[in-house]
């Protein structure tokens, strides 16, 4: 498996944010590479699969539900969930749909980290 | 919005800046102080939203210090730390009323629908203009004192105020000068 993580995120200070808590969450062993929007995504996915992605929802240029659907149209398979200030159960129900593995609301803790991602990555 | 929702808004956007100070802000102390009709000299990030179909925005109203120490703890960094650059602390301070608002948006979804903007960092004091009244709670974050605030349209607003003010979105564009 790929030892790498992609963090998707329009904003610096949460792509900060969430690499740090990676490593609070006890992933910091993974090698963390960044896009900010889909369409940067989408082209970093297209040069090898990451172990998993983890989106931003609202994002300029290509959304992560967005950017989500165009990989399943894409038949390209890869671990990915969000992590957004969007958590309403509507919003839950659209990400399950599309395939996403989890969405984890913002502010968020190390231990939603470790208890969302460990499964995923052990 | 009626006076109920809008104290039920403001009561949601205070527990929302409580919930982001418990978290990514590094645990620092946070106390609701109550009304606050402060609103002077202060930089802002707001969001806009829709809210039971009317046009509404939250911010949050901080000084130039008070911006730098909330970015800084956002970024896990020390408040003796070198400042950030502007644009970085526009960044973080939109990031912060993004997920205050968020957490607004999940608070009070059930009670009425709601749909999220995208967040934009204010340098002056453009608002409230004379088309919104304005409900504030002032809040201590750490030793930050900061104001959460809700704008909504008044009925029969009158025109605009021109006042310059300099505007700056999430991301990676650059201030540019408006008129509000």
């Amino acid at each position: 498996m790929s030892k790498t993580i992609l963090i998707v995120d329009d904003s610096k200070a949460m792509r900060l944010i969430v690499r740090r808590t990676l490593r609070q969450a006890g992933f910091g062993e993974y090698e963390v590479e960044e896009a900010a929007n889909g369409v940067e995504a989408l082209e970093r996915i297209g040069r090898g699969a990451p172990a998993l992605v983890i989106s931003d929802w609202n994002m300029p240029e290509m959304n992560g539900i967005e950017l989500l659907k165009e990989l399943n149209a894409r038949k390209v398979s890869v671990r990915f969930g969000f992590v957004t200030t969007e958590g309403t159960p509507d919003m839950r129900a659209l990400a399950d749909e599309a395939g996403a593995l989890f969405l984890i609301a913002k502010p968020f803790t190390p231990e939603q980290f470790e208890s969302a991602l460990r499964p995923l990555l052990s | 919005m009626t006076p109920a929702a809008q104290s039920f808004c403001l009561d949601a956007l205070t527990e929302s800046a409580g919930e982001l100070t418990r978290t990514v802000l590094g645990g620092l102390s946070f106390a609701a102080l109550g009304p606050s009709e402060d609103f002077t000299a202060k930089n802002g990030a707001y969001l806009g939203l829709v809210a039971q179909d009317e046009p509404i925005q939250v911010g949050i109203l901080v000084d130039g210090v008070g911006c730098q120490l909330l970015s800084k703890a956002l970024l896990g960094m020390d408040p003796a730390d070198e400042d950030l650059p502007p644009s970085d602390v526009s960044d973080a301070m939109c990031e912060i009323i993004n997920i205050i608002a968020g957490g607004l948006k999940r608070r009070v979804s059930e009670q009425m629908p709601v749909t999220m903007g995208l967040p934009m960092f204010v340098s002056g004091h453009p608002l409230p203009n004379q088309q919104q009244a304005v409900f504030a709670r002032a809040l201590k974050i750490g030793d930050v004192a900061a104001s959460v605030l809700l704008l909504t349209q008044k009925q029969n607003a009158v025109p605009l105020s021109r006042t310059s003010v300099t505007v700056q979105t999430a991301g990676p564009a650059s201030a540019k000068e408006s008129s509000a």
